[in-house]
C-alpha cells in the first residue's frame, strides 16, 4: 500500500490522517512542534459553540496514536519533494530531541528537576518551562524534549564553561528512569517515498509590533488574543484567572480591537476570518470568568458569516451584555500613573474622534501562512497557497498530487479547516490506491 | 429620525465629479475612521472627515455643502499616511472644497475653474492676460509714455481703474459666494456660543494646532511656505492701500523698498518653493508635493508669481533711474494682476480663505469646538 505526506499536524492535519489512515493508508505527519494540534491545542473554548477546545481536540490527537499506520515524525520539517503524484520522494530533516523517545514515556519527572527556567512558548510567555519540557500536558506523543540553545548542559553559559572540569548539570540525565536522555543526538535525514502529500501547515499570527502605534510589547497590559486565550484557560499561566501583567489585579475593563494588521494595505489587505468571532467569544470567556467586567468589541465590519455565528453573536450582546462600537482603533496611549489604556478611534455611529480608558486591551491580530515551504507549489500574492480552482477544486495546489488544508490555503476556523481536511484525504486517498502495488509484507 | 420620515436627496453625479476634481481615491474608503481619529485637529473640534466622505461617496449633497469639516482640514496628511486602504483622505477633502467652491459660486465660473484641464485654464489665463496686454500696451501706451517722461513714479492714475474695476467685481462676487456658502453651512445648525467665546475658541484653536504642527518637519516646511505667502500677500494689499491712499508714502525711500523687497521675495519664496519641489519631485519629496497636482493647486502658485516679480522689477528699475524700464514693468505687473484677481483670487483656490473664515466662524457660534 503507497502512503501519504501531511506537513503540519494542527486539527487540519490531523483530520485528514485519521480519515486516510482508517482506509488502511500508511501516513507521516511531519511537524515541526514536538507536539501535533497546532493552533488549536493553545485555545480555550472554540466559537459558536463555547465548547471545551480540548475536549474536542485531545481524543482526536489521541486517535492517532491507535493507528499502527499512522507515524508522528516531530519537531522536524521538510526539506526537499521531488518527483509526480504517486510517486514524490521526500527529504525530511529530523531535529534532535536530545531524548529517545522510543525510551521516554512522558513520566515529567526531568521537567521538573531541571534547574533551568525559560519562558513558555505555549503560555505566549506568561509562565516558564525548563529547559528540557514536555510541549503541553496534552500533549500526543507526550514526549520531553530538550531546547539546546536555554541546556546548560548542552550550551553552557562561556564561564561556567571556564571553570568546570567535566560536563556541566546532566540533571535530567541522572533522573530519567528509563534512561532515555542522549546529549549526543544528532540531526537525521529520512527519506520517504509516497504517493501524495497534504500541506496543512496552518497560520502564524502578525507580529503586532509593526504597529508601534497599538504599544504592544511596550504596554504591559496590552495583549494578543492568542494571549488572552491562554490566560482564561484553566491549563494557562493563571490556571484562568484573568490578571493584569502590571499589577495582578482583575481587569474591569477590557476592550478587544478587530482587524490588527488585517484588512490594511500597509500589512495584510485580506480579512483574516476567524477574529471577529474569536473576540466575541473572549468577551463571552471573560464575562463568564468576571460577571462584572465590561467588554467592549471595536471593530470596522461584523462579519459573523458563517453557521451559527450570527445567533452567537446576538447572544453575546443580549445575554452577557457585551459591547459593541463601530470604528478603527488608530491609537493606545497608556496612562503611566495607573498602567490603563487610553484608545483613540472614531464613533462611527456618532461621528466624532474619541479616547476611551480601558485596563486590559486585547488585540485581534491578523494570521499569516506558514507557506515558505521546500514545495513546487504556488502562492498566492499574500503569501497563501494558491489554489488549482477555488470554485471546484478548493483543496488541490497546482502541482497534481500535493493538496492544501486549513489555514495556510487561507484564513479560515476550525470546522473549515477540518471539512477541507476530510475532503483533501478523499482525494489524496485515490492517488494512494490508484497508485498502490502490492507490497510483500501486504502478499504475505 | 424616531417617529418622522427625514427625506434626504441624493445626488448620483456627485463621487464622479469629486472623482474628477482629484479625489481619486473616494471609493476606497471603507468608514473604518481613522483618518478623523488621527488627525490633531480631531483633539479640539468635534469633526468627521469620514462623514464627509460618505456623504461624497453617497451623494448627500445637501449635506455636503453644509460641511464645514473640509475646510478646517489643513492638508497635513497624518490621515493619508494612515489610511488602511491606501486612499488620500486629505486629498479627497481638497477635491471636496473643489466641489463645494463651484457649488457656492453662482456664476459658474468656478465650475469652469476648478473642473477644466490644465490646458483650458491655461488657455483661459492666456487670453485674459493678452487682453490686458493689449490694454496696457495699446490702449495705455501713450500715457505711459507721457508718465515715464516726467521722471516719477508715485501716481494715481487712470492705469489702475481697470485693475480697481476688476477687484471690485470680485470682492462683490466673492461677497456674495461667501453669503452663499454662509447659507449652506449654517443650516440645520443653532447658533449656540457667543461671538466672543467663539473668538477665543479659533484663537486657541489655531494656536494650539499650529504649534504642534511646527513641531513636525514636513508640516512645519509647509507651514513656513504657507505663512511666507501669506505674508507677501499681506504686505501686497498693505502697498496697494499705501500707494492709493497716501502715494507720498513712497518718496521714503528706505521704508518703501524694503517693505516691497520683503513683499515679492517672500512671495517668490513662498511660491517658488513648493513650485519647485512639485517640479522636482523625486524619491525623497514628500507626498504632499507629488499628490497634491490638481491644476488648480499649479495655477494658484504659477499666477502669483509673475506679479510678484514684477513689482520687484518695478522698483528695481526705478531706482536705477531705468524709469522707461520701470514702468514697462509696471505695466505688466498690472497687465499679470488682471487674470490673478479675476481668475484666482475671485474663482481660483486662493476663494479658501474667505470659506475657511466662514467656516470657522460657522463652527465656533454652533459647538463645532470643544471647547475648553
Ligand atoms: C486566538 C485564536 C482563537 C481562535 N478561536 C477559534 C475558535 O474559537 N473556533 C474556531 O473554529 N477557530 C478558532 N481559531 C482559528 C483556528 O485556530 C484555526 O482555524 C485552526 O487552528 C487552523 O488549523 P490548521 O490545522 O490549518 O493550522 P494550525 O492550527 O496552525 O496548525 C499548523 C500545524 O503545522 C505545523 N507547522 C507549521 N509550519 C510547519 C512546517 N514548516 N513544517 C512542519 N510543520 C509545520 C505547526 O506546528 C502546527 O502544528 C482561533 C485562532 C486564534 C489565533
Amino acid at each position: 500500500m503507497s502512503s501519504v505526506l501531511i506537513v503540519g499536524g494542527g486539527v487540519a492535519g490531523i483530520q485528514a490522517a485519521l480519515d486516510l489512515a482508517e482506509q488502511g493508508i500508511d501516513v507521516y505527519i511531519v511537524d515541526k512542534a514536538p507536539s501535533v494540534g497546532g493552533k488549536m491545542a493553545y485555545l480555550d473554548k472554540t466559537f459558536p459553540t463555547l465548547d471545551c477546545a480540548s475536549c474536542i481536540l485531545a481524543p482526536k490527537m489521541a486517535a492517532l496514536l491507535r493507528y499502527p499506520n499512522i507515524k508522528l515524525i516531530m519537531n522536524s520539517e521538510v526539506q526537499d519533494v521531488s518527483g509526480r503524484a504517486g510517486n514524490f520522494k521526500v527529504k525530511i530533516l529530523k531535529k534532535p530531541t536530545y531524548v529517545d523517545w522510543s525510551k521516554c514515556n512522558g513520566c515529567g519527572v526531568c521537567t521538573e528537576k531541571c534547574p533551568t527556567k525559560v519562558p513558555n512558548e505555549y503560555n505566549m510567555g506568561l509562565s516558564q518551562r525548563r529547559a528540557i519540557y514536555i510541549m503541553f500536558p496534552q500533549a500526543v506523543p507526550k514526549r520531553a524534549i530538550i531546547d539546546a540553545e536555554h541546556c546548560m548542559r548542552l550550551n553552557p553559559p562561556p564561564k561556567a564553561k571556564e571553570k568546570a572540569k567535566g560536563p556541566l548539570c546532566g540533571v535530567c540525565e541522572r533522573n530519567c528512569p528509563t534512561k532515555a536522555i542522549r546529549y549526543d543526538q544528532q540531526p537525521e535525514i529520512l527519506e520517504l517515498n509516497v504517493s501524495a502529500v497534504i500541506v496543512a501547515t496552518g497560520m502564524e499570527l502578525y507580529d503586532p509590533r509593526n504597529l508601534p502605534e497599538l504599544g504592544y510589547g511596550k504596554y504591559q497590559n496590552v495583549y494578543t488574543n492568542l494571549e488572552f486565550e491562554r490566560l482564561v484557560s484553566a491549563t494557562g499561566p493563571t490556571n484562568g484567572e484573568i490578571v493584569r501583567k502590571s499589577d495582578g489585579k482583575h481587569p474591569k475593563k477590557i476592550a478587544w480591537i478587530q482587524c490588527v494588521g488585517s484588512r490594511d494595505i500597509r500589512f495584510n489587505h485580506y480579512c483574516s476570518a476567524y477574529c471577529c468571532m474569536a473576540a466575541t467569544k473572549q468577551a463571552i470567556l471573560a464575562k463568564e470568568h468576571l460577571p462584572e467586567v465590561q467588554c467592549t468589541v471595536y471593530y470596522m465590519d461584523i462579519r459573523a458569516f458563517g453557521k451559527g455565528f450570527n445567533e452567537f453573536l446576538e447572544r453575546a450582546k443580549k445575554e452577557f451584555g457585551i459591547n459593541y462600537i463601530r470604528g478603527k482603533v488608530v491609537r493606545i496611549d497608556e496612562i503611566p500613573e495607573t498602567k490603563n489604556l487610553k484608545i483613540v478611534y472614531e464613533d462611527t455611529a456618532e461621528s466624532y474622534m474619541k479616547a476611551d480608558e480601558y485596563d486590559m486591551v486585547v488585540l485581534s491580530v491578523a494570521i499569516t501562512p506558514n507557506s515558505k515551504l521546500p514545495l513546487p507549489v504556488e502562492l498566492t500574492k499574500d503569501g497563501f497557497i494558491q489554489l488549482k480552482d477555488p470554485y471546484l477544486d478548493p483543496v488541490s495546489t497546482t502541482v497534481e498530487g500535493i493538496f492544501v488544508v486549513g489555514a495556510v490555503a487561507g484564513a479560515k476556523d476550525i470546522p473549515d479547516s477540518v471539512t477541507e481536511a476530510s475532503a483533501a484525504a478523499a482525494r489524496a486517498a485515490l492517488i494512494a490506491k490508484r497508485f498502490s502495488c502490492p507490497t510483500p509484507e501486504v502478499v504475505k | 429620525m424616531v417617529g418622522g420620515t427625514e427625506f434626504i436627496s441624493i445626488n448620483p453625479n456627485v463621487n464622479r465629479e469629486v472623482f474628477k476634481l482629484g479625489g481619486k481615491s473616494l471609493l476606497e474608503c471603507y468608514q473604518c475612521g481613522s483618518c478623523t481619529a488621527v488627525c490633531p485637529l480631531s483633539e479640539e473640534l468635534d469633526v468627521s472627515f469620514r462623514r464627509a466622505i460618505r456623504y461624497t461617496q453617497l451623494g448627500v449633497e445637501e449635506k455636503i455643502l453644509g460641511d464645514i469639516s473640509p475646510w478646517s482640514c489643513n492638508l497635513h496628511g497624518d490621515c493619508t499616511d494612515s489610511c488602511p486602504r491606501g486612499a488620500s483622505p486629505s486629498e479627497i477633502l481638497a477635491a471636496i472644497r473643489r466641489y463645494q467652491s463651484i457649488k457656492y459660486d453662482w456664476t459658474g465660473i468656478t465650475k469652469w475653474w476648478n473642473g477644466s484641464s490644465f490646458a483650458s485654464k491655461l488657455v483661459g489665463y492666456l487670453v485674459i492676460f493678452g487682453l490686458s496686454l493689449l490694454l496696457y500696451f495699446g490702449f495705455f501706451w501713450q500715457s505711459i509714455l507721457a508718465y515715464a517722461s516726467t521722471g516719477k513714479l508715485v501716481v494715481l492714475s487712470e492705469l489702475l481703474i481697470p485693475v480697481a474695476v476688476v477687484f471690485v467685481i470680485s470682492l462683490a462676487i466673492l461677497a456674495s459666494n461667501g453669503y452663499r456658502a454662509y447659507k449652506f453651512m449654517i443650516k440645520d445648525k443653532k447658533k449656540e456660543v457667543g461671538l466672543v467665546k467663539s473668538l477665543k475658541h479659533i484663537a486657541s484653536f489655531f494656536i494650539k494646532v499650529e504649534s504642534d504642527a511646527m513641531k513636525v518637519g514636513h508640516k512645519r516646511e509647509r507651514i513656513l511656505e504657507h505663512t511666507l505667502i501669506l505674508i507677501g500677500l499681506g504686505l501686497f494689499i498693505l502697498l496697494g492701500i499705501l500707494y492709493v491712499l497716501v502715494p507720498k508714502f513712497f518718496e521714503f525711500k528706505v521704508i518703501s523698498r524694503l517693505l516691497i523687497y520683503v513683499a515679492s521675495i517672500t512671495l517668490v519664496i513662498g511660491v517658488g518653493s513648493p513650485l519647485m519641489k512639485r517640479i522636482t519631485a523625486g524619491e525623497k519629496t514628500h507626498w504632499y508635493y507629488k499628490k497634491f497636482t490638481h491644476p488648480t493647486d499649479w495655477m494658484s502658485l504659477i499666477t502669483l508669481l509673475p506679479p510678484a516679480i514684477m513689482l520687484l522689477l518695478v522698483f528695481v528699475f526705478y531706482d536705477l533711474s531705468m524709469l522707461s524700464h520701470a514702468y514697462i514693468a509696471f505695466a505688466l505687473f498690472l497687465s499679470f494682476m488682471i487674470p490673478f484677481i479675476l481668475l484666482e483670487f475671485a474663482f481660483g483656490k486662493h476663494t479658501h480663505w474667505l470659506y475657511k473664515v466662514i467656516a470657522y466662524y460657522v463652527g465656533a457660534r454652533t459647538g463645532y469646538f470643544r471647547g475648553d
